[in-house]
């Protein structure tokens, strides 16, 4: 009998224990399921509310109305001073009774079925105004209107607000209510509150590049359609085709020209889940209209095995929704300022307001080299291969092209120093392994080089990547450090062929959004040890990428902050900072901006503004893309001209015809070869860059097809040729790629 | 040779995905051109745009009302006039030089205007008359410059047509002496060929059916085995019909065959016919060989993708300028190919439309036609035609080539040095600057240029003049020294037979090196006594696979055919240690069922013994490559015979002493050793694939999981 208690008493303790240890862990869980990001806020879908307020004017101030038109769910915005409408629907449209369902619209979605994988795209006009419900709330300065969309149980509240002579509208991005099994990918709020009815003189902004104008005239080639992402496409979604991550649009800007009037957008907050949309000249509803698209889930394309052998593209969306709100700011212009030009300055004197633009130090200079270190290549060691670092350009030789330029243009140029890491070029370690390829020369050299920029005062960037690498090294792992893409997989990706652009096999992979800081700090170290004075991040300025370990940067959220906070970083520790054809965010805090071309390649695209230049000129130096190799250099030279930019050449020290056989080209670009014409081009430049050094552009425009002419504020106006022929515009002959420069 | 080089082509193949994927950081470049490797491999390398989509001319351009819809054809006549068919409207419009509208056409007949809708070829001959494929209406309209319909060609009622010959016209050409030629949908047979006075005359220029051994066989085996069932189930093969053509100055027609094959792309898109019919356009390849237009590949030798959705390269249309330069149009990519006369890629641009259209893009390339420098694609889907401009570079690069081709070597210095300016990469430059070179007598530039350019035959050329004068010039230190050289070798052999050369004292190793002088005693000692070394036998494997590896990648410029990314080194350890281990135990296994006394230990060592000839060879090899040229490669393959020869002697007599065979029975055993090895190597291979299929199987189930 005791022993049987002895036993029971036994088996009882263990179970207890088992029990304890499971208590233990259990808790372990949960405690560690609270350590993780913020959690979603679950709103519950909302089918009793039927009505909101009535028709009529809901907020006002002495510049401004916003009246609510509850009958065509419709906001209004007009102008106390000429009583121009911009509204949700177009009022003209409103007015003459149109009725399609495109234009009507007030918001759209898109949303992706959990069941099937379908992504559908729903028109508010039917999915929540005429098979569901809107509801709108008086708030402060405006009204909270409320999208159900009954069909999909999706709820999208937004807000309509008036801010002086702005009004913004803001994505309520937290108080979404998704309760069935569909989810929210995109939302496209009010796409034609910026819109205009199609004719000659009425035209749509689109940040394109350097900005781009679209006309919306109907004519035989039909509607026009542009789409693209604000920063670039996010190079951590995947797709099963490859994609061209080169960033198209630079600023989350949009805008339209109707008329003697013109609205002007600009998304303040959330800018990074922004895809900019645009159709011009559809001849149905003979209107054209530019709109965001709003990303609230990223979408994993994947390529997946289905039965009997068969392969299919399925779309595999996020878990996490964004929970930022999303807020675009529409700014009216008029008169004078309704164009173009009106909203460039309107940008410009925006980011000075918000203590955004803030003028570089540096005087902007007529011209800037760019010098590639080394590459990496195969080599054989007895029959075994192994990568090598060759060098193309050592410190020697960086030191003597500086050097010759120097004396012989008589002004020094800025520097920006590319593949001087231990990967050359190449994707390879996080930031070139915070270190200098062994081929380059030694650290004698490295100082002799330095010693050289700092006596003739020269800027110079030594650029990393820290976006993309392909092993584990310098800290940071190829496995447990790779960004999370939209369906929680590694953010590799494969590199594309020069042929056919195609993928290739060769990987790469995105470094985690919070790793982003320790390279960062790594550059930090590398710089203060090396006596470095200035650095460069030309990818990670140039293009985007979401991590979806965190909902914070999920659909590239966070993206401009944390390059912001890393370039600060930069400057905290008293470096200097370059971008290359940047985003905004870099740009803005960079001293110098290279890259930028003119490249519109896009047929909806009428005609290319350098609405970007427009923007930074006067408080950064800019520089065009490489003239000597560009088809056409005097072309490029007048384009650099017409556009306020320094000229930029891009040199090697010496060619390595291993490294062309490796699929590199660094065609025209050996300095030993280009040296002259350089110091040529650059004397010719010299002169005219210094009328116009450090003065802002107020106006450009395009005379006609061949003549543009850009007015600065310092009363230099610049006439250019942009043909091969000798034009004559007005009483001024101008050569081929000429250009002429009048002082008020 | 050319074996080695085939299975290094393939492994080169296997590892350009690599190469291919470096970035190109320097330019955003979409045009690129092909360079040639040491591996017979090429790569495609960003170049230089040559040309530049300058206007895109659609509807609203030309000031018309209604939309170009499906274009079929873009056609420039000799008087510079470009004509544009709209097949899918039945229109026609002419455009003057500067891509203006001219006028737009109205077929008629006795003031009737006619329908030609689904019509898919136009051709104006020099007298102006218009002549349209109504491929719907199976005829050809032959129209006057204002319209009226002057005749029509239906299909011949001749003998020579077949009678389920479907006639669907979709090209036409008319040649310098005025036969027509016109081109049929699907038509296998070639073009129907037409007299000046518009008599048929029969086919011309088809394809032919590309045939490997291995189909001839198949095809012996089916003739052998047939029967009506069989029959009934068989699917005939035939050639690839061409699908568009061209004239070339000289009166030779040049076709183009879309796809042909379904695999991947291969070879013969282009083909240029003699008046026979005969194809004579030929590649010249950096060793100056020629090989046929049928064997070499004008699009891309990979399609890089990471799916199944594979789409093949379409070679729709071609056309030839007054220089002798090809244009062809791949319509599956978009992709324009610019080559010379010999078939060397100058530059390949263009692009599909993805998600926008972009100029100097296509939704659907039809059609390419050359007006002058420019060259114009119509697009049907866009119903635009694209112009593009060739750039300065690419005047540059055009003229100085067909200098270069002309044998023009010292006009095309200039360009040639500008070219090198603008492109440091280009290829064709440095072969131009290496012929130069080499016909003013400067022949250490011309090596220099040579190498870069990777110019075997010119290289030679001049290495072999340098070689010559050096000789020359050094005749009696040369001769000193070759003297010398055989004094000291005939010294050497005395010495060892008198034995008066320091003895090697272990008596293992000195077995070994005696086994190459006398085999039969060595090898006899080595198993009476029991004195082969396992140790000593793998350090000669050893330094053979370093001597093998060494000989390949080290050796003289002119025989060196891989490259760093392409060169394999287990596959020479395969093909040496690799191999001789197989052997090894192959034959212990195959011995031990055979009498054979030897153990493994002892075929393994007399093995690698027989190594050393071969070693000799490899460090003789990769000393004379760097001194000879490869015109001297016979001589070397001379000495590899001899010395193969001898070692297979060495080994005859080395497996009989171990297993003491007579020769019929090392003959029968070393030929059923041979069958195992090969029968191991299928397991090898049939287990690998196995292997794969099951991590295939594997992954794509670890895929599923993590997606789902």
């Amino acid at each position: 009998m005791l022993r049987l208690h002895t036993v029971r008493k036994e088996s009882g303790e263990t179970v207890r224990k088992i029990q304890r240890v499971l208590l233990l862990i259990l808790s372990f869980v949960f405690i560690l399921s609270g350590c993780g990001d913020k959690v979603i806020k679950v709103v519950p879908y909302d089918d009793s509310v039927s009505s909101g307020i009535s028709t009529g004017i809901a907020a006002s101030n002495s510049y401004y109305e916003l009246t609510w038109d509850d009958e065509q769910k419709c906001v209004m915005f007009t102008d106390l001073k000429d009583g121009k409408v911009w509204s949700t629907i177009p009022y003209e449209y409103m007015l003459s009774g149109g009725m399609s369902a495109n234009v009507t619209s007030p918001i759209n979605i898109t949303v992706s079925d959990t069941d099937t994988l379908n992504v559908m795209e729903v028109r508010g006009s039917k999915g929540a105004v005429s098979e569901g419900r809107v509801i709108a709330e008086k708030t402060e300065n405006g009204i909270k209107v409320t999208y159900y969309f009954d069909s999909q149980k999706i709820s999208v509240p937004v807000f309509y607000t008036l801010d002086e002579e702005n009004f913004l509208i803001t994505l309520d991005s937290e108080n979404i209510s998704e309760a069935s099994h569909y989810k929210l990918l995109s939302i496209e709020i009010a796409p034609f509150l910026c819109s205009a009815k199609n004719s000659d003189e009425n035209y749509l902004f689109v940040p394109s590049n350097n900005g781009a104008l679209m006309f919306t005239k109907s004519d035989t080639n039909g509607t026009r359609k542009y789409s693209s992402e604000v920063y670039g496409k996010d190079a951590a979604h995947l797709y099963s085709t490859p994609q061209n991550y080169e960033t198209e649009i630079k600023m989350p800007v949009f805008g339209v020209k109707d008329g003697n009037n013109a609205l002007f957008a600009i998304a303040e907050a959330g800018d990074e889940h922004i895809t900019v949309k645009a159709e011009a000249g559809n001849e149905r509803t003979e209107w054209s209209a530019v709109w965001s698209k709003i990303t609230v889930r990223g979408v994993d394309v994947v390529e997946t095995q289905l039965p009997q052998s068969r392969k299919e593209d399925i779309s595999y969306v996020s878990e996490e929704r964004i929970n930022d709100d999303v807020t675009i700011r529409y700014i009216p212009l008029d008169g004078e300022d309704a164009d173009y030009n009106g909203m460039a300055r309107c940008y410009r004197e925006y980011l000075t307001r918000n203590n955004q633009l803030v003028k570089s130090e540096n005087t902007p200079n007529p011209y800037s080299i760019t010098l590639y270190g080394g590459a990496k290549i195969k080599k054989l060691f007895l029959g075994v291969p192994y990568d090598d670092t060759v060098c193309l350009t050592s410190f020697k030789e960086t030191e003597e092209i500086i050097g010759k330029l120097t004396a012989e243009i008589g002004a020094a140029p800025e520097v920006q120093l590319i593949g001087y890491g231990k990967s050359g070029i190449n994707i390879g370690e996080v930031g070139g392994g915070f270190g200098f390829a062994k081929s380059l020369g030694g650290n004698r050299d490295l100082k002799s080089l330095l010693k050289l920029c700092k006596e003739k005062n020269i800027s110079y960037y030594f650029d990393y990547d820290i976006v993309r690498y392909n092993n584990s090294s310098a800290g940071f792992s190829a496995t447990s450090d790779v960004a999370k893409t939209a369906s929680q997989h590694s953010a590799t990706l494969n590199t594309v062929d020069v042929a056919l652009a195609g993928f290739t096999d060769e990987e790469y992979h995105l470094l985690s959004r919070n790793k982003l800081f320790d390279a960062a700090e790594k550059i930090i170290r590398l710089s203060d040890k090396k006596d470095i004075k200035g650095v460069s991040l030309n990818s990670l300025g140039n293009m985007s990428y979401s991590d979806y370990t965190s909902v914070d940067t999920a659909a590239k959220g966070k993206l401009g902050e944390h390059t912001r906070k890393i370039i600060q970083n930069f400057r905290d520790n008293g470096l200097s900072f370059s971008a290359s054809n940047a985003n905004i965010y870099s740009a803005l805090m960079a001293d110098s901006i290279f890259g930028l071309n003119d490249k519109q390649t896009l047929n909806a695209l009428n005609q290319s503004v350098p609405f970007y230049q427009m923007v930074l000129s006067g408080s950064k130096s800019m520089y065009i893309t490489p003239v000597n190799i560009a088809d056409n250099p005097k072309r490029h030279i007048a384009d650099a001209a017409a556009y306020g930019l320094g000229l930029n050449f891009e040199c090697i020290g010496k060619y390595n015809v291993d490294v062309d056989l490796s699929g590199y080209t660094f065609y025209g670009a050996s300095f030993e070869k280009q040296g002259e014409s350089i110091s040529q081009y650059v004397k010719e430049y010299i002169s005219f860059f210094k009328q116009i050094q450090g003065a802002v552009i107020e106006q450009y425009n395009m005379l006609d097809s061949n003549v543009s002419k850009t007015v600065y504020d310092n009363g230099t106006t610049v006439y250019v040729n942009h043909s091969q022929e000798e034009t004559v515009y007005g009483d001024m002959a101008l050569p081929p790629y000429g250009y002429k420069v009048m002082q008020k | 040779m050319q074996m080695k080089k085939n299975v290094l082509i393939r492994v080169a193949a296997l590892l350009l995905c690599f190469v291919l994927s470096y970035p190109v950081f320097t330019v955003n470049a979409e045009s690129f051109s092909r360079n040639e490797k040491a591996d017979g491999n090429s790569i495609s390398v960003a170049a230089r745009d040559t040309y530049i989509a300058e206007k895109v001319i659609n509807a609203e351009e030309l000031g018309l009302s209604e939309a170009l819809q499906g274009i079929t054809e873009v056609f420039c006549s000799d008087d510079g006039y470009i004509y544009i068919l709209c097949g899918e409207q039945s229109r026609l419009l002419v455009l003057n030089k500067d891509y203006t509208l001219k006028r737009e056409i109205t077929v008629t007949e006795n003031g009737e205007e006619l329908d030609y809708t689904g019509a898919q070829g136009v051709f104006v001959d020099a007298d102006s008359l218009i002549y349209i494929a109504d491929t719907n209406n199976a005829r050809v309209l032959v129209v006057s410059k204002s319209g009226e319909k002057i005749s029509e060609f239906g299909l011949p009622d001749s003998p020579l047509i077949p009678e389920d010959f479907l006639y669907q016209p979709s090209k036409i050409i008319i040649d310098h002496k005025g036969y027509m030629y016109i081109l049929a949908q699907g038509c296998y047979y070639g073009a129907l060929m037409y007299s000046p006075d518009g008599e048929f005359m029969g086919f011309y220029g088809a394809n032919t059916v590309k045939a490997s051994a291995l189909d001839t066989l198949a095809y012996l085996w089916d003739m052998l085995t047939s029967n009506d069932a069989k029959k009934d189930g068989s699917m005939k093969t035939l050639p690839y019909s061409f699908v568009d053509f061209c004239v070339d100055t000289d009166g030779y027609i040049i076709t183009c065959s879309g796809t042909t094959e379904n695999a991947v792309n291969t070879t013969g898109q282009i083909r240029k016919l003699s008046p026979g019919g005969i194809n004579i356009l030929y590649h010249r390849g950096a060793d100056g060989e020629t090989v046929s237009s049928d064997s070499f590949n004008f699009t891309e030798s990979k399609l890089n993708t990471k799916s199944d959705k594979t789409e093949l390269q379409n070679v729709v249309s071609v056309d030839v300028d007054y220089q002798g330069f090809i244009y062809i149009l791949d319509k599956t990519y978009g992709m324009i190919y610019v080559y010379d006369s010999e078939c060397n890629l100058i530059s390949a641009f263009g692009g599909k439309n993805t998600d926008y259209t972009e100029k100097g893009k296509f939704t659907m390339a039809v059609s390419l036609a050359v007006n002058g420098t420019d060259i114009l694609v119509a697009d049907s889907e866009q119903g635009s035609i694209t112009v593009f401009k060739r750039t300065e570079y690419g005047s540059l690069i055009h003229k100085a080539q067909t200098m270069y081709l002309n044998a023009d070597y010292s006009g095309a210095r200039d360009m040639w040095e500008q070219i090198i300016v603008k492109d440091s990469g280009c290829q064709v430059a440095y072969r131009g600057l290496a012929k130069l070179c080499y016909t003013e007598g400067d022949f250490k530039t011309s090596v220099k240029y040579a190498k870069i350019g990777l110019d075997y035959a010119t290289y030679d050329l001049a290495y072999q003049e340098i070689v010559g004068e050096f000789v020359s010039d050094n005749f009696a230190i040369v001769l000193i020294l070759a003297l010398m050289l055989l004094a000291g070798f005939v010294a050497l052999l005395i010495l060892s037979k008198k034995k008066k050369l320091p003895p090697i004292k272990n008596r293992r190793i000195r077995l070994a090196m005696e086994a190459n002088f006398h085999p039969f005693k060595s090898f006899a000692d080595i198993r009476q006594y029991k004195q082969g070394s396992v140790l000593f036998a793998t350090l000669i494997l050893f330094i053979y696979f370093v001597a093998e590896a060494l000989a390949e990648t080290c050796c003289g410029f002119s025989f060196k055919n891989i490259t760093a990314d392409s060169y394999n080194i287990f596959y020479t350890f395969a093909k040496t240690a690799g191999l001789i281990v197989l052997w090894s135990i192959a034959n212990w296994l195959i011995s031990s069922l055979n009498g054979g006394i030897g153990r493994l230990k002892d075929v393994y060592t007399v093995s690698c013994y027989c190594l050393t000839p071969l070693i000799a060879y490899r460090i003789l090899y990769l000393v004379l490559t760097h001194i000879l040229t490869a015109e001297s490669a016979g001589l070397l393959a001379v000495i590899n015979t001899v010395v193969l020869i001898y070692a297979f002697f060495m080994l005859s007599i080395a497996i009989m002493e171990v297993h003491e065979y007579n020769f019929s029975k090392f003959l029968v055993t070393s030929i059923i050793t041979v069958l195992s090895m090969i029968l191991v190597v299928f397991i090898i291979f049939v287990f690998v694939i196995l292997l794969q299929q099951l991590w295939n199987f594997i992954y794509s189930l670890y895929v599923e999981i993590t997606y789902r």
